[in-house]
């Protein structure tokens, strides 16, 4: 047993938030929400304020002239945390807007001790507290008076036993200046980016007294539903790899030949990059991937970045979606966060418990992507292939790669050190007619062929040759047939 | 989808209550309720301009009624309380009636259907436990 205070949490009622809180929001705590205008900031608290007030815990939020409440009444309510039969009873919306435009602190400290002891509310916001300083008038709008408002509030605050919320439009270089600052306990600091046509938002918990919080910048996104937190996800540890592993603890590619010369099938957890040209066969091997687990009892994912769900070419992989076999994640937005989609793969892989994915394509996946988040594509390829190597699950990435013959690449991401396994597909020229070459480059930890192979894909399905490919020069786009 | 019907006749009903002839001070309760809920909530000045539009809007119907511009923020209710003294029962019921249908419709525009009743559900209930709230202080 220990003496210490122990800090009860609250559930903040925004997803994804507790988790970068280190497990929900001190019970008590004084909180500032800074950001620019549109950055998100009221959705953000208010979403906190219907998701935590109960019969037992209230809320007020005071409004101050940062947007005419009635205006936010009618846009706030398009969200679905918005709860209509809170109003009035868990949550009391009051305007201070006649106190501010007064200009002096006292009148309005006056107005907010009152509403207090009305409603004696475990959650307090103010919104927005900078129209407060805006308002102030003649010697109020010196800064101690502003100094020495806050200190009161904050006081009073205190004795309240409730924890409250200042929104702000603050600046980040206003942090080092603004008194405020020093005596919050929490800061959450939310900011919008926007890079050509694409728009991503970004939250940070600056401060968390007494928590651990998840540092850094966390995407999130804001819909009917309000405010979703991607939490960035950090690799906690490297890796764990197998040994050397024995054939029948792999997995199938569902090609047998393929198995052979990957040395007896894919090592589970395994990241594969299936890499080659446009039409050369990769969403179906890697199909096939998918169709070895579903005949084997397990349930696997595949994540589409350049088709929609009703545009699959694909009827072997159709089938499965439509049978429920394959859990499907389509993306085709081009403002999405690497977390964002990995949020979607977890969920999905989580609820189908699923030990094989699909990632069809990297080139899509990219695409897909906020400009911002491009620049660090291969850092997050890295961590999404080891936090889902560490759930165990087994990741078959297609890469698409413009064959030039004149140099040997495996990915324009330089991803192929990324990733347990290397298989690549190359177009070969043969008496006017296009040939595919399939060989396996890399199987971390293991054995494997080395061996170029004809690759076709066939009515029957995929067909690899047994024997190496009868042609030489491959690599270097001189093809010859070899002597037998 | 407007303000339910129910709700309204209810509203209303409060501008001659117990059945008897409307006075002037009943109206004024009436609206002074409705001001009391939606000001803190709304701000008093967005309350206000409500009034004032109201107002204006059915002022030509009204003639008695004080003429003033949508806008005139500060002044519309305290101009408009004593135009009620001496008006008829009948009067002061009908062009309360039309004021609050105009006023209760401008709410629902504003803020929507749902929160509207609702707020209007909380200034009237219909609960006996909370019936003193809505009659006359003495």
């Amino acid at each position: 047993m220990t003496d210490k205070i122990e800090l009860r949490l609250l559930d903040s009622g925004v997803p994804g938030l507790d988790t970068i809180l280190g497990g929900g929001l001190p019970e008590l705590s004084f909180n500032i929400i800074g950001g620019a205008p549109g950055s998100g900031k009221t959705t953000f608290a208010q979403q906190m304020m219907f998701g935590m007030a109960t019969p037992q815990r209230k809320a007020l939020f005071f409004t101050a002239m940062g947007e005419p409440p009635a205006k936010m009444l009618r846009y706030q309510q398009q969200f679905n945390f918005f709860d209509f039969d809170k109003i009035g009873k868990e949550v009391n919306f009051i305007s201070l807007a006649a106190s501010v435009e007064k200009g002096n602190y006292d009148v309005v400290l006056t107005e907010i001790l009152d509403a207090v002891r009305q409603h004696s509310p475990s959650l307090v916001f103010f919104d927005s507290f900078r129209s407060f300083v805006q308002g102030a008038r003649g010697d109020q709008q010196e800064a101690a008076a502003l100094q020495i408002f806050v200190q009161r509030l904050v006081t009073h605050m205190a004795s309240w036993n409730a924890t409250s919320f200042l929104i702000g439009e603050y600046l980040a270089d206003e942090a080092n200046e603004n008194p405020i600052f020093t005596v919050a306990d929490g800061i959450f600091w939310l900011t919008q980016h926007v890079e050509r046509n694409a728009m991503s938002r970004k939250i940070q918990v600056v401060k968390m007294r007494g928590q651990k919080q998840r540092s850094g910048l966390h995407a999130f996104r804001i819909d009917r539903g309000g405010v979703q937190v991607f939490p960035r996800i950090i690799p906690e540890m490297a890796p764990q790899r197998p040994a050397r592993l024995t054939g029948s603890e792999r997995l199938s590619s569902g090609v047998p030949v393929l198995d052979h010369m990957l040395g007896g099938g894919i090592p589970p957890g395994y990241s594969v990059l299936l890499v080659g040209p446009a039409g050369c066969g990769k969403s179906i091997l890697a199909t096939e991937f998918l169709h070895a687990g579903v005949q084997n009892g397990e349930a696997g994912v595949v994540a589409l970045f350049e088709r929609a769900p009703d545009q699959i070419m694909n009827p072997k992989l159709k089938a499965m979606v439509d049978a429920n076999q394959v859990g499907m994640v389509t993306v085709r937005a081009l403002d999405v966060s690497i977390d964002e989609i990995l949020y979607e793969l977890m969920n999905e892989i989580d609820a189908r418990k699923a030990t094989r994915l699909v990632l069809d394509s990297l080139t899509g996946f990219e695409m897909a992507l906020s400009p911002e988040y491009r620049d660090d594509f291969r850092e997050s390829l890295y961590r999404m292939a080891t936090v889902l190597n560490a759930k165990g699950v087994t990741v078959v990435m297609t890469s698409e790669l413009e064959d030039r013959y004149d140099e040997l690449r495996f990915s324009p991401y330089g991803s192929a050190i990324l990733v347990d396994a290397v298989i690549m597909q190359r177009f070969v020229e043969w008496e006017s007619e296009l040939h595919t070459v399939i060989s396996v480059i890399k199987v971390r930890g293991s054995r494997h062929s080395r061996q170029i192979r004809v690759f076709e894909v066939t009515d029957e399905g995929v067909r690899i040759s047994a024997t190496p490919a009868p042609f030489a020069g491959v690599l270097t786009g001189c093809t010859q047939v070899r002597n037998a | 989808m407007p303000i339910p019907t129910e709700l309204l006749v209810k509203i209303t009903s409060k501008l001659a209550p117990d059945d008897g002839p409307a006075t002037a001070e009943d109206a004024l309760h009436v609206w002074r309720t409705l001001f009391g809920k939606l000001a803190p909530l709304l701000g008093p000045l967005s309350t206000e301009l409500m009034f004032a539009r109201s107002l204006a809007a059915r002022q030509p119907a009204f003639p008695w009624l004080p003429r003033l511009a949508p806008d005139a923020e500060p002044t519309a209710f305290s101009r408009f309380a004593p135009c009620l003294d001496g008006r008829s029962p009948d009067d002061i019921v009908a062009a309360n009636r039309v004021l609050l249908e105009t006023f209760t419709s401008a709410l629902a525009e504003l803020i929507g259907v749902p929160l509207a009743t609702r707020l209007l559900h909380a200034a009237f209930p219909d609960d006996d436990a909370n019936k003193n709230t809505l009659e006359k202080s003495a």
